[in-house]
C-alpha cells in the first residue's frame, strides 16, 4: 500500500465503473435528498404536491451532476 | 374461461419459497440450513483450489498451478490494476477471494443437487459490501484523513461554487449510504433474478411435459425446456459478469479511499 496520492490511470474501467456505480448511486441520492426536503416543505406548507415536484427535481439535477462529472 | 387459463389452471409458478430453506441441523442455538452449507462448501473450494496451486509454488508452473496463475493474472490484470495501479499487488489478497467466493457461488446456481445461487441470499452479498465499505473507510482516513475523506468524496472539482450547496449533500448520501447498498444489491438481485427465472422454466417444462400432459400443453413444455437450457446458459454468462463488476467495484471503492478524486 504506496499511495502517492494520485489515481493511477484514467481508463476505460474507470468510466465503466462510475457508469454502473457512481451514476446510480448519485441518482438515487438526489431523489432521496430532494425528496426529503420535498417532504419536509410539503408537510410544512401544507401543500402535498411540493413532495412528487422535489422528487423529479432531484432526479433531473442528479442526471445533470452525472453528466457533468462523469459524461464529458 | 379462456384456453391459457383452462391449460395453466393447475399450474403454480414458483416463488419465494425458493428461498427458505428448513434447517437441516443445529449447532447449539444457530440453525444451519442448505444456504450456509453451500457457503462452507464454497469456501472450502477456494482455499482448496488455491491451496492446491501455491502450497509448493514451481519456477515453471505446472498442473494446478498453471490455473491458478492464470486466474490471478485475469484478477490482477483486469480488476486490481486498472483501478490500484502499482499498488494492486498488495490487494490481491483481498481481490482474489473475493472475486471466487462470489463466481462460485454464483456457480452453484448451476450444479446439479446444489442448485441455489449463494449471493440469492442478500447476507451474503452484504457482508462482503458491508467489509469492503469498512476497507474504503480505513484506508481513506489512513490517507487523505477524515475530513480530507470527506472532502474528497462529496466536493468533485471544477463546479460553479453555487452548486455546491446542493452538490454536496447529494455526494454525501451517495457515497457514504447508498454505494454499499446498491454495491450489494446489484448481485444480489441479478441472481435471486435469474434463479426464478430458471427455476420457472423448469416448473413449466415438469408440469406440462411430466405432471399434467396435454396435446396443448406439449408445446408450451417443449418451449419450457428451451428456454430453461438457454437461461442456464445466459445464467453462467451473467454469474461471471456479476463477479466481475462485484469484484471491479471493490476495487474502485477502495481506490476512492486510496487516493484522492483528480
Amino acid at each position: 500500500m504506496t499511495g502517492n496520492g494520485r489515481l493511477p490511470t484514467e481508463s476505460e474501467d474507470r468510466e465503466f465503473a462510475n457508469a454502473v456505480s457512481a451514476a446510480p448511486a448519485t441518482i438515487l441520492a438526489g431523489m432521496l435528498v430532494f425528496g426529503g426536503v420535498g417532504w419536509l416543505l410539503a408537510r410544512w406548507l401544507d401543500i402535498q404536491a411540493l413532495l412528487p415536484i422535489f422528487l423529479v427535481l432531484g432526479l433531473v439535477f442528479a442526471g445533470y451532476l452525472v453528466y457533468v462529472r462523469y459524461g464529458r | 374461461m379462456s384456453a391459457p387459463h383452462i391449460l395453466a389452471k393447475d399450474f403454480e409458478a414458483p416463488g419465494l419459497g425458493l428461498f427458505e430453506w428448513k434447517p437441516l441441523f443445529h449447532i447449539g442455538p444457530f440453525a444451519v440450513a442448505k444456504p450456509i452449507v453451500l457457503v462452507l462448501l464454497v469456501m472450502i473450494i477456494v482455499i482448496g483450489f488455491f491451496w492446491a496451486a501455491f502450497s509448493k509454488p514451481q519456477l515453471v508452473p505446472r498442473g494446478w498451478q498453471n490455473v491458478g496463475e492464470v486466474a490471478y493474472v485475469f484478477v490482477r490484470d483486469e480488476i486490481g490494476r486498472p483501478f490500484l495501479g502499482k499498488d494492486a499487488e498488495s490487494w490481491m489478497r483481498l481481490l482474489i477471494p473475493v472475486f471466487f467466493f462470489v463466481w462460485i457461488g454464483n456457480l452453484m446456481s448451476v450444479v446439479p443437487v446444489a442448485q441455489f445461487p449463494v449471493n440469492s441470499r442478500i447476507a451474503f452479498p452484504l457482508v462482503l459490501a458491508v467489509l469492503i465499505y469498512l476497507t474504503f473507510w480505513v484506508v481513506g482516513v489512513k490517507k487523505q484523513g477524515f475530513f480530507g475523506l470527506l472532502k474528497n468524496a462529496t466536493m468533485p472539482p471544477d463546479l460553479p461554487w453555487a452548486l455546491y450547496i446542493i452538490v454536496i449533500p447529494i455526494e454525501f448520501v451517495s457515497t457514504f449510504f447508498i454505494r454499499p447498498f446498491t454495491h450489494a444489491v446489484r448481485l444480489f438481485a441479478n441472481m435471486f433474478a435469474g434463479h426464478i427465472l430458471i427455476a420457472l422454466f423448469a416448473t413449466v417444462a415438469f408440469h406440462f411435459l411430466w405432471e399434467k400432459v396435454t396435446p396443448l400443453g406439449f408445446g408450451v413444455g417443449v418451449l419450457g425446456v428451451v428456454l430453461t437450457i438457454v437461461m442456464t446458459a445466459f445464467e453462467l454468462f451473467i454469474q461471471a459478469v456479476q463477479a466481475y463488476v462485484f469484484t471491479l467495484l471493490a476495487a474502485f471503492y477502495i481506490s476512492a479511499g486510496l487516493y484522492s478524486d483528480h
